[in-house]
């Protein structure tokens, strides 16, 4: 568990801006890079009493993972970005968001970028690649995926 | 198909609930019933409510909670999108009150010492309002992973997991907590109807083990707790050695620790033994609560709130 600098902060939202259009709001909180390249958010108070704790497994919650090509942000990660002019945001139907969070391809047709962020309403549905075909591949965790009904 | 109880458990439940036997027995036949909180660190209470109207779900308040509700119909909660959002989660009323009673406040801090899969945690945090700590621990790995899981998706961002032996961890950080949860690994015996199992093979000694592995922990989360905070201890089974002989070993090494009345509204239950087998137990120990599946129309817990005199 690492806690991030000045300088990795500035990376990381200028990814995350460049990925998606949205600026991550990192304000009141510690950014944390912790294993396989997971970045989480907590409180000040809360790194400071895990620093006299051992064992410590995790802690906060898990905001972004940076890959190779791009960086992932999960659905509470969503919760602590300020959408900019522009950002690059799909807002899908019911029956979509419910394939959505099954973990399914969802057409979204021909968008500018190849991660965006998907909206059902006002809520947001985490982060997807997209295909040149504008076909949406949802970064669900197989946790949290709706299971598919059994016929 | 009828439910099977072991022999030992048919003659201590005899001699136990000699009156309520056959009452009780009835409720393992039944399912539990549907019940949820909203996660309001995500949603408010009123918005969730209406998404999920919208989806045909309908909500009714359980009486004996200020956060719980019944689901109608029954099972269609949790494979709604709403869920999987972590605008709601499924827990059983009676673990819902469990928290109401530890009286949680925001900017506190709180151990969960037994926290594994974290429906109490998340329940903590949501009353912490995202100021405080919530600690949550847990002794085994396997069990960790379905609390990591449930505190991403309910999004505690004040909080975070050890994995620990539980006896030790209070004497490592004494007299840091406002509030300490010990919700024990015990017999079972209150949440019989979600796996018959455990009335199949329970035994007086498996209950004696626990006993032991209770005591330890209770003392431990006493440990951790600032002077003037309280402690909630919780098992889900009903037997004497998991319960009262628990606390009575408390107050027997801390004989300054209070007890607190436990004044549940709009559900029946029964007061702490006064003896059990020729047994003594401290007049204190009649203030916690013994909660039976046929009283809540769901699980079946006992109850105490400890003080720590500050």
């Amino acid at each position: 568990m690492k806690k991030f600098d000045e300088n990795m902060l500035k990376t990381l939202k200028e990814q995350i801006r460049a990925a998606y259009g949205v600026e991550l709001e990192t304000q009141g909180h510690v950014v944390l890079q912790t294993g396989e390249n997971k970045i989480r958010f907590t409180t000040e108070e809360t790194y400071e009493l895990a620093l006299n704790f051992r064992g410590v497994a995790n802690i906060g919650v898990y905001v972004a993972k940076s890959r190779k090509k791009f960086t992932l942000i999960t659905i509470e990660g969503c919760m602590f970005t300020k959408l900019l002019a522009g950002a690059n945001l799909v807002h899908v139907s019911k029956e979509q968001a419910l394939s959505w969070m099954k973990g399914d391809p969802v057409e979204v047709g021909p968008v500018s970028a190849k991660t965006v962020i998907g909206m059902y309403g006002k809520h947001f549905l985490g982060s997807a690649v997209v295909d040149v075909n504008g076909t949406a591949y949802p970064q669900i965790p197989k946790w949290r995926r709706i299971p598919p009904t059994i016929s | 198909m009828n439910v099977n109880l072991s022999e030992e458990l048919k003659s201590f439940l005899f001699e136990f609930v000699p009156d309520r036997f056959e009452q009780l027995v009835e409720s393992y036949e039944k399912p539990f019933p549907e019940t949820f909180r909203v996660n309001t660190l995500k949603i408010s209470q009123a918005e969730c409510l209406e998404l999920l109207a919208e989806d045909g779900i309908e909500a009714t308040p359980i009486p004996y909670t200020e956060d719980g509700f019944y689901v109608k119909p029954p099972g269609t909660v949790s494979t709604t999108l709403w869920h999987m959002l972590g605008y709601v989660y499924v827990q059983g009323p009676v673990s819902i009150l469990i928290t109401e009673l530890l009286d949680v406040k925001p900017g506190m801090k709180v151990l969960d010492l037994c926290a594994a899969p974290g429906s109490k945690t998340t329940h903590i945090a949501a009353k912490l309002q995202r100021r405080g700590v919530v600690v949550a621990n847990d002794v085994s790995r396997t069990r960790i992973k379905a609390l990591a899981s449930n505190m991403q998706r309910c999004g505690v961002v004040n909080g975070f997991i050890t994995l620990s032996d539980g006896r030790c961890l209070g004497y490592r950080h004494r007299r840091l907590f406002d509030r300490v949860l010990v919700d024990a690994p015990c017999t079972s015996l209150g949440i019989g109807s979600k796996d018959w199992s455990v009335l199949k093979y329970w035994t007086v000694r498996s209950s004696q083990r626990l006993g032991r592995l209770q005591r330890s922990l209770l003392l431990s989360g006493y440990q951790a707790l600032k002077p003037g905070g309280s402690l909630i201890y919780s098992t889900c089974t009903f037997h004497p050695f998991e319960n009262e002989y628990v606390v009575s070993a408390l107050l027997e090494k801390f004989p300054d620790a209070k007890l607190e009345p436990l004044n549940i509204q709009n559900l029946s239950y029964e007061k702490g033994l006064e003896s059990w087998q020729g047994v003594n137990f401290p007049s204190e120990v009649t203030k916690t609560v013994r909660i039976y599946p046929f009283h809540s129309g769901a699980e079946g817990f006992y109850i105490a709130k400890i003080i720590k005199p500050g």
